[in-house]
């Protein structure tokens, strides 16, 4: 599928020591799957990733199936933020050395807002699950 | 704006509940003429979770362009209405 043989970096703009995400395992029109080694770091500070760090790797995947959509339909990427979650649960958190999945598909678009939902898990286990609201600028001219 | 001559109670009674649910409006409140914005306290951010919560207890779909011609209660009711007479699986009212 379309962005799945690029970094995420292609992307958005978040770079190391920030970026969660350094592999776009699957990609469809209206989902994607991301992944991001647990390292020591703002994330990570003490060993273990805090739980705004899944919400920030989900943030980034959910960035990068935006990206992914504008670029399909040949518009340059628009500036955009997470600006709220809702019924977010945390089971627990991931540790350095795990390789997380972040998951997340399209739930409905009404633009400028769109709504995804969103699930962090480690191998078979759900590390955190819940729906993302993101807010992207209007086209420019 | 929606016409009281063609009220549904089970429609209204659904989204009212949305409404107090999601949204934490006052149930005095609740008139058709309500204004989601001003009367109500919606804002922008919130537009999206009601289409979707709407979409979930009616089992239909608001096209984006209907979505943005709601600004009242009373147009929500409407526009669910015309959503169901056009769908073939109405909401039994007690799913929401």
């Amino acid at each position: 599928m379309s962005g799945a043989a690029e970094p995420p970096e292609a992307f958005i703009p978040h770079r190391p020591p920030i970026l969660c995400v350094d592999e776009i395992v699957e990609m469809e029109e209206e989902r994607v799957v991301c992944a991001g080694l647990v390292q020591a770091g703002p994330h990570a500070p003490a060993g273990e990733m805090w739980e705004e760090g899944l919400i920030e790797g989900l943030a980034q995947a959910a960035a990068v199936l935006h990206g992914a959509q504008r670029r399909r339909r040949d518009l340059p990427p628009v500036l955009g933020m997470l600006v709220g979650i809702r019924g977010f649960a945390v089971r627990r958190r991931a540790r350095a050395g795990e390789r997380v999945r972040y998951a997340v598909e399209l739930v409905r678009r009404l633009a400028p807002f769109t709504l995804l939902s969103g699930v962090a898990s480690v191998g078979e286990e759900v590390l955190a699950r819940g729906e993302l609201k993101f807010y992207q600028r209007e086209e420019e001219g | 704006m929606a016409g009281s001559e063609s009220a549904d109670p089970g429609i209204e009674a659904v989204v009212n509940r949305i409404m107090i649910d999601e949204f934490e409006c006052a149930e005095a409140a609740l008139k058709p003429e309500a204004l989601l914005n001003d009367d109500l306290g919606l804002d922008s951010l919130d537009g999206v979770d009601l289409v979707v919560a709407l979409e979930k207890a009616f089992r239909c779909r608001i096209a984006e362009e209907e979505a943005r011609g709601i600004k009242t209660l009373g147009d929500i009711y409407v526009k669910v209405r015309s959503r169901l007479a056009g769908a073939a699986a109405p909401a039994d009212g007690g799913g929401a």
